[in-house]
């Protein structure tokens, strides 16, 4: 992992064997989401959701812990942006945290098979910053991966 | 495992410091120089090395510095400017647990897409 592939921003890609509307709709379902939304799709047990998926609306996932001793864990946010079935973004964090620290933006695109997913998560802290990202920022930090990553 | 910093404080607010500074291509710049010389450079090695002005390097060099991604020390004469790793390795840090829960994530997307299909073919 390093920072320079990704200028501060990480991106994640996979590509999945449904259509890219089923697609949108398992982003901005409730009960899909507390299906899915967690680390590992065995380990834990149901989530329970809370979706209000148009722009401005908000949403409330609670991820049971996995043992006993393990707290359970709720990521809040607000939808930013919706365009069926291309485009999802919201904000997210953790209950406790600053629910708007951070920004997800799931794009969705057709291939042959299905469709290809790009998740990109983003650490906001100002609005300078949303606006130079908004702007298209994108850093190089070659050097710092090669000595840090 | 999963990413989640139990308090805002002061993690968070740290963290927040350092992805602010990193946002800006200038401090980037002058972090790469200063991350690569060999010995604590001067200040004024550091404004040729970056083609700044004094002025504006002491600028970028003192939001590095509150962000805690470099220090300042004044030997003799001259500042010289050390990278602190640490605070670097914190911000890495969040990238990978976020890295680790949508890698997860998107790996639990993949079995329940595909139980669903096995579902409602």
């Amino acid at each position: 992992m390093t920072i320079a592939d990704t200028g501060l921003t990480l991106t994640l890609e996979r590509d999945y064997r449904i259509s890219p509307a089923r697609m949108f709709e398992l982003w901005t379902t409730a009960e899909h989401l507390a299906a899915w939304l967690k680390p590992s799709i065995d380990r834990y047990k149901t989530s329970t959701c809370e979706a209000d998926a148009r722009v401005g609306g908000t949403y409330r996932l609670t991820i049971p812990g996995v043992t006993a001793d393990e707290d359970d864990m709720t990521a809040y946010g607000t939808y930013l942006e919706l365009d069926p079935p291309r485009l999802v973004r919201f904000t997210w964090g953790w209950e406790d945290t600053t629910p708007d620290s951070t920004e997800v933006t799931v794009e969705i695109s057709p291939t042959d098979e299905g469709c290809h997913v790009v998740l990109t998560h983003v650490r906001l802290w100002d609005e300078d910053q949303r606006d130079r990202h908004a702007a298209g920022w994108e850093g190089s930090l070659d050097s710092l991966a090669t000595l840090y990553g | 495992m999963v990413y989640q910093s139990i308090q805002r404080e002061p993690l968070d607010e740290r963290l927040d410091r350092v992805f602010a500074a990193l946002a800006h291509p200038a401090r980037r710049e002058v972090l790469r120089v200063a991350a690569t010389s060999p010995a604590p450079i001067t200040m004024s090695e550091l404004a040729d090395g970056t083609g700044m002005s004094p002025q504006l390097l002491n600028k970028h060099a003192a939001a590095l510095e509150q962000a805690g991604l470099v220090s300042r020390v004044a030997r003799g004469r001259e500042r010289r400017v050390t990278v602190d790793a640490s605070a670097m390795d914190e911000a890495l840090d969040w990238m990978n647990r976020a890295r680790a829960f949508w890698g997860g994530a998107l790996d639990s997307l993949g079995a329940y897409a595909e139980a669903l299909d096995k579902e409602q073919p």
